[in-house]
């Protein structure tokens, strides 16, 4: 039976993330100017759906394999594995990841709608960002070990995760244009949580070989 | 009891130890050079790394596959696994609430670690760092002590420590070093070369001559 040791390692990594900043700060960063750019470039308030993907995706990409490559670069991960299971060292990534994509979210989402200056409702639109972040997060989480000792790692994340992300790029795009319209589209939102699950449930079946 | 039979790990196409075999029960010192294979026989030992082919027992359960045999054991390498962001006492509370443990703080004193454990970890010298890695690694009291070069950076003050907690500990230790009079602290003896064992007993002084034809064998 997994232990709840997973939840420590979540307040560890809030902690070393709250104190650092690091990841934090580039993953806002990064975003902002993203949404900014975008948002004097090109007709914000019809791509603003495919605009806050992208946002998000790359976003998460900066910040979700820092706290999975950090473990491996100081070598923390080996005082992991003496205390704890491997499946366990996976929900406890899985479940930071969440919530620092879900921080994003929150902070993102409001200044994006302003920036776009969107009108639709706003809940819905939040909602949809969260559901679609999901398996964002998620598979980021299963693909970053792998990454962890490449040389070219910014490079090869990216080139890794684009094959397993593709499914959930039309549906989370459906997802946030329908919510603009007041339309929650159940069967989007069915099929990225759906994803998530799956990327979860092989998370920590791979977890032996991948930790 | 602990035993390692024919164990090898390979990293690509070099093996790091190849056949390697021994067993011992009360402590082993594993002596060799640099590069001869001591910390990646230590992180075999702690079931941290996975044998590429053989047999490792640590109370009769396969340490990298039982992570409840880990958790009886404590390692000390030459990096601390420490989070440098933390302070010692956020280091040390994590891995206690990792053990479900709720008095660890002894091991502050134990250590003479309460004046830094305010102290962020990336704040500490090479010698305390290693004070916290043995703190961390005692904290749970451990039926199997593994110190891969742990005596390396610490002072007078800290190798006294060190050697007490050598001395009154109960279980089976592997001290892996290159230091020969730490290896005195043992009864069994193992060096290693290349990987490989060219010698295993409880003769200290076989295992002093061993590793100097090795060290003559080398320089010719």
């Amino acid at each position: 039976m997994m232990r709840l040791n997973f939840l420590e390692l979540v307040k560890k990594d809030l902690k070393v993330e709250a104190r650092s900043k690091s990841s934090i700060n580039q993953m806002l960063l990064f975003a902002l100017t993203t949404a900014f750019l975008f948002s004097l470039s090109i007709d914000s308030e019809k791509f603003f759906a495919q605009i806050l993907i992208i946002v998000v995706l790359l976003s998460s990409i900066l910040s979700c394999s820092a706290t999975v490559v950090r473990e491996f670069e100081q070598e923390t991960i080996e005082g992991l594995k003496n205390f704890m299971d491997a499946r366990e060292i996976m929900a406890g990534k899985i479940f930071s990841n969440l919530l620092i994509v879900f921080l994003l979210v929150i902070i993102v989402t409001p200044i994006c709608y302003a920036l776009f200056n969107l009108s639709g409702n706003f809940l819905l639109l939040f909602t949809s960002l969260l559901v679609a972040s999901l398996p964002i997060s998620i598979t980021i989480t299963l693909i970053s070990p792998l990454s962890a000792f490449a040389r070219g790692r910014e490079m090869l994340l990216p080139a890794m995760l684009f094959p397993i992300i593709f499914p959930i790029i039309v549906p989370s795009i459906k997802l946030l244009s329908s919510s603009h319209a007041g339309i929650f589209e159940l069967q989007s939102a069915i099929f990225l949580i759906a994803y998530a699950g799956l990327m979860a449930s092989l998370s920590l079946i791979l977890s032996e070989h991948l930790f | 009891m602990i035993i390692c039979d024919c164990v090898s790990k390979r990293f690509g196409e070099k093996f790091a130890v190849r056949n390697v075999s021994f067993s011992f029960e009360k402590s082993l010192a594993v002596l060799g050079y640099n590069g001869a294979g001591k910390s990646t026989l230590a992180k075999l030992m702690a079931g941290i790394l996975k044998p590429s082919s053989g047999k490792i027992e640590v109370f009769g359960k396969n340490p990298s596959k039982c992570v409840e045999i880990r958790r009886k054991i404590g390692i000390v390498t030459h990096n601390p696994m420490l989070y440098k962001d933390l302070t010692v006492e956020e280091n040390l509370h994590f891995f206690s609430r990792l053990f479900g443990l709720e008095k660890w703080d002894w091991v502050l004193d134990e250590l003479e670690l309460r004046e830094k454990s305010k102290k962020k970890v990336s704040e500490l010298s090479r010698g305390y760092l290693q004070r916290v890695a043995i703190a961390r690694a005692i904290m749970a009291h451990p039926s199997f002590l593994i110190l891969d070069e742990a005596f390396s950076s610490l002072d007078v003050e800290g190798r006294r420590i060190l050697e007490n907690i050598i001395k009154s500990f109960e279980g089976p230790i592997f001290l892996s070093t290159h230091n020969l009079e730490e290896a005195k602290l043992c009864k069994n003896f193992l060096v290693l070369d290349k990987g490989e064992v060219v010698y295993f007993g409880e003769s200290y002084n076989d295992a002093i001559k061993f590793l100097r034809a090795r060290e003559e064998g080398s320089e010719s």
